[in-house]
């Protein structure tokens, strides 16, 4: 999908976990430490591009903590913001050959990237999901739930109210008629995807497929379906399938 | 700011009391605390305020009064995901998710967290740190075994669902150097 857009990818090298939300709760000084090592591995002259919203909440600290004392630092950046921000709307419209007509998404911020940086979308009321959504052919409904907390920083140690928090935000998605969430974090998407079954309880029939953004974006490339990838989520993503009419298959 | 940053002092001056409050009070934004208005924003914002014992507004109301073994007692400080939406809107600019994490990293360094939090918590950084990346299995596994190890068989079904997708395998090496930060995880002495 990235490859689409000519932007080109690398693995780090040796990169380290940047110890999520559990390890700035022990020892800030240790979550900063971890977010300094992945920095250190990078060209202070590239970008280093996260898909998940912790990982940027570490490594932006990091980064803000590395401009402080006046040293070299990579730009930290969301995947989405890299998209977004950096490539911009108009070429990936120009890559889209399967609109997603018919599809209508809620679109769920997760609570941390609109408030790490205020550049990144409006904390109140972002809105560039939702063009994005529009941009790609499918429908962007309005949702009150965007930027709740989906409980993932807090599922080892509160599972049940993690849990529950997931379950609000399925909940509010559905009743707004959507045939899918569009997420822009990992673990948010793990929450309502894996957790989707214990948090709704019933059957199969009453659950919501939840996209990664980028999975939306490669199925109106017109991309394969391994590098659409939606079967590796656990709820079923049937209702994306059958929502689209005229191509998109 | 020109502010005296005098913070009342409240409860006898017993020393590992007192090791709290210092703690607590070297919070690099202990000042803005006393800015706080008590509109209660905050609490309005938070997603877990409804099913906690105390709310972020009385948090940071304890924590300015010098209350400091109450908010670290307060189950509030855990419930917290660090989700920031307190800090963003606040009127006032106190960053009430960074006093959170505060009251998190003293209440595990004091042993006064619950064995859930501070299971959940220690398992985790000292799984990151193994590796330098996240092994889930090993750190389900362990954190049962710690707190209640029936949970594992409702773990079943998802274990086979990520084996199946492909999403679990063998743990994966970061190679990296991580022993300056293992030697801080280890000693005793961690803030500062």
């Amino acid at each position: 999908m990235c490859a689409t857009l000519g932007i080109e990818l690398t693995e780090i090298q040796g990169w380290v976990c940047c110890g999520a939300t559990p390890t700035a709760s022990f020892d800030y000084e240790i979550s900063l430490g971890l977010g300094m090592k992945n920095l250190g591995m990078v060209n202070a002259n590239d970008s280093i591009v996260t898909p998940c919203s912790a990982c940027f909440k570490n490594l932006k600290n990091a980064e803000v903590h590395m401009k402080d004392i006046k040293a070299q630092t990579p730009n930290v950046r969301h995947l989405f913001q890299t998209i977004y921000d950096d490539v911009g709307l108009e070429i990936v419209k120009s890559k889209v050959v399967n609109p997603l007509k018919g599809l209508k998404v809620v679109s769920y911020y997760g609570c941390l990237l609109t408030r790490v940086d205020p550049r990144f979308d409006s904390p109140e009321n972002p809105v560039k999901m939702d063009k994005l959504a529009v941009a790609l052919g499918a429908e962007a409904l309005p949702f009150a739930y965007k930027m709740k907390c989906c409980g993932g920083p807090v599922i080892l140690s509160k599972h049940d109210l993690s849990v529950t928090l997931a379950a609000t935000i399925l909940k509010a998605a559905k009743a707004t008629g959507a045939h899918a969430i569009m997420v822009l974090c990992p673990m948010c998407g793990t929450m309502l995807d894996l957790y989707q079954k214990e948090a709704l309880k019933g059957g199969e029939e009453g659950h919501i497929p939840i996209a990664y953004f980028t999975q939306l974006m490669a199925l109106s490339f017109g991309l394969v379906p391994e590098d659409v990838a939606l079967s590796l989520n656990t709820v079923s993503s049937r209702p994306i399938f059958e929502a689209l009419t005229g191509g998109g298959r | 700011m020109t502010e005296s940053a005098e913070i009342p002092q409240s409860g006898p001056p017993n020393s590992i009391h007192a090791d709290w409050e210092s703690e607590i009070l070297s919070f690099k934004d202990v000042k803005l605390l006393r800015k706080c208005i008590q509109c209660g924003t905050c609490s309005g914002s938070c997603s877990v305020a409804p099913l906690a014992d105390f709310t972020p507004r009385m948090i940071v109301n304890m924590v300015a009064r010098g209350d400091i073994k109450q908010a670290l007692e307060s189950r509030m400080i855990f419930l917290c995901t660090n989700c920031l939406a307190c800090s963003v809107r606040c009127p006032r600019d106190i960053p009430v998710a960074d006093l959170m994490v505060k009251l998190r990293n003293v209440s595990i360094s004091a042993q006064l967290a619950g064995l859930q939090d501070n299971a959940a918590t220690r398992e985790f950084v000292r799984n990151v740190l193994k590796r330098g990346r996240v092994y889930e299995p090993e750190l389900m596994v362990r954190f049962a075994m710690m707190t209640s190890p029936l949970s594992l068989l409702g773990m079943v079904e998802q274990a086979i669902t990520l084996f199946q997708k492909g999403k679990m395998g063998l743990p994966s090496r970061s190679g990296t150097d991580l022993s300056d930060l293992k030697a801080r995880f280890k000693g005793g002495k961690k803030h500062g």
